[in-house]
């Protein structure tokens, strides 16, 4: 079995080189909602029966092979420096890290892959890939989700589907989700239109954490808006087109900066080149705004650093993240921990 | 004095009374026992009225004659399982359990119909569910073949059809074997 440490030690698995449209798109994600048949779902069930049924859970699911080794954590017994880290490498959500008690994740080794215990629904499967491809995500999920079903006995209705806690989840109980950068559209100042044509599509559109967050570095996330009525490769087929629009769209928003102020463009990104490269204090938010502007110059080849290296940056920029692996409690330590970590990276590949 | 009229279907002779809490707004309504029946507020013989008063988690009201005047009922929905009220769920937007989707199903529909494209599912089922949906085409397409055999006249390939219906009858209806277990009556005769 893995512990939390030797998670924390390890590289984040669904950040790898050559992904599918790695350049525009961060990672793709799958997320299946699952309820327990017989089972007061987790926000009605007090206390104690959500302890209990999370010691049920991970007692039934001990030893799945498809997690290999994998962590089974119960989040009230992590700090919540180590909850915030789970959540910056999107391995549990927000409310999670916010209120722990009786509830739990099992990840899996290589952290491509995990199951939430008692977010709103009882089980939140999830799996994680690079880059755009939803495919690949949803067969990884899936396959979870099938081990889990052969353990567990899911509550589910032949018109409704996987019975969840709030309707909006009902049917295939999906979301599926691509991280995906969009700084052109950002600067040609489009992101109403932006948010309109996505709405119009019935997929919702979101920040770098999800759900309230805000608009980070130009990431957005894009997810599909409905989930029952619909099969969930019709849903995956949906999202990815809608997907590969934005990348066009972003491409020709591109060309249009470039032709109205290539230079004003160029000096913004050697600029944030710049205080990325030697700055010696960094906030969490300003190395996402910049490493954003790295992304575009390498996008638009103004220079030449790999996409994996700007991942690992922002990663790791994360302020959890910037307390663990730079041990440092105060916010002034982590911004120049954070400063040297960028500094080093960068020195590595220097154009 | 005659009954006043049904608060529901407007007849006559409305002799149940009670009082409705639906989302904290408590309503008084007087209506007849065909509508009292119906919505489970009376005992009743009928299988699907006794599971509705049981959803509705109602005490039954004791028969009156006409003329006399009823014992008053209160109502308000929730869950049998999980205790969620229908005044809860309003507010919250969040159901409790499983079951509750059952109890509020009349409530949720129109809601799903706002939301989701379609109000049924069409994706995934669980392994159980997939098998039962598995066998319940596998009978369609033989009594479908059965049928096309008979109307043909083949009737050897009929009672070919007939017996493997016959087999899978069997195999559907036989008690499920507990895991662990060694599947018992295979050598039957």
């Amino acid at each position: 079995m893995t512990t939390w440490a030797e998670l924390a030690a390890a590289p984040c698995g669904w950040l790898s080189d050559h992904a599918p449209q790695g350049g525009a798109v961060l990672s793709s994600r799958i997320r299946l909602a699952r309820n327990l048949a017989g089972r007061t779902f987790p926000q009605r069930a007090r206390r104690p029966q959500r302890s209990e049924l999370r010691r049920e859970i991970f007692e039934r699911t001990h030893g799945l092979e498809r997690l290999n080794a994998g962590a089974w954590l119960a989040l009230d017994e992590l700090e919540q420096v180590q909850r915030r880290f789970l959540g910056e490498r999107q391995l549990v959500s927000q409310d999670l890290v916010e209120s722990p008690e009786g509830r739990g994740v099992v990840i899996a080794t290589d952290q491509t892959m995990s199951f939430m215990v008692n977010e709103e629904d009882h089980l939140r499967i999830q799996a994680i890939r690079s880059g755009l491809d939803l495919d690949a995500a949803y067969h990884a999920a899936d396959g979870l989700e099938c081990d889990l079903d052969a353990r567990l006995e899911f509550a589910y209705s032949e018109r409704f589907g996987f019975l969840t806690a709030c309707p909006t989840n009902a049917g295939t109980g999906m979301r599926a989700s691509v991280l995906i950068h969009l700084p052109g559209i950002c600067l040609n100042k489009e992101t109403d239109r932006l948010f309109e044509t996505l709405r119009a599509q019935g997929l919702t559109i979101r920040g770098f954490y999800g759900e309230g967050s805000a608009m980070l570095g130009n990431f957005f996330q894009i997810s599909n808006a409905t989930t029952l009525g619909m099969r969930e490769a019709e849903i995956l087929e949906k999202l990815d087109r809608a997907a590969r629009e934005l990348i066009a769209w972003e491409e020709q928003a591109r060309d249009a900066l470039l032709s109205r102020a290539r230079s004003l463009l160029e000096d913004r990104i050697w600029r944030s080149y710049g205080v990325l490269r030697y700055a010696r204090v960094l906030s969490a938010e300003e190395v996402l705004n910049h490493a954003s502007l790295l992304r575009l110059g390498i996008g638009i080849g103004t220079l030449q650093v790999p996409v994996q290296v700007l991942n690992e940056i922002l990663i790791h920029g994360q302020p959890a993240h910037a307390q663990v692996l730079g041990r440092g409690d105060q916010p002034g330590e982590r911004d120049t921990w954070r400063a040297e970590m960028v500094r080093k990276k960068l020195r590595q590949v220097e154009p | 004095m005659s009954d006043p009229r049904c608060d529901l279907c407007g007849g006559q002779h409305a002799t149940v009374r009670f009082t409705e809490i639906d989302d904290g707004q408590k309503t008084k309504r007087t209506i007849c026992r065909t509508c009292a029946e119906a919505r489970g507020l009376l005992e009743s013989t009928s299988p699907t009225v006794t599971v509705l008063q049981k959803l509705l988690s109602v005490a039954p009201v004791p028969k009156a004659p006409p003329g006399e005047t009823p014992a008053p009922a209160t109502v308000e929905r929730s869950c049998p399982s999980c205790a969620l009220s229908l005044a809860t769920f309003r507010r919250q937007g969040r159901l409790g359990c499983a079951m509750c989707w059952t109890v509020f199903e009349a409530q949720l529909v129109p809601i799903l119909r706002n939301i989701q494209p379609n109000v049924r599912h069409v994706g995934k089922a669980p392994r159980t569910h997939a098998r039962q949906a598995e066998l319940r085409q596998r009978f369609a397409d033989l009594r479908a073949e059965l049928e096309r055999a008979v109307r043909g006249e083949d009737y050897e390939r009929a009672a070919h059809v007939r017996d493997e219906i016959r087999t899978l009858e069997r195999l559907e209806s036989a008690p499920a074997v507990p895991a662990g277990d060694e599947p018992a009556g295979e050598n039957q005769p």
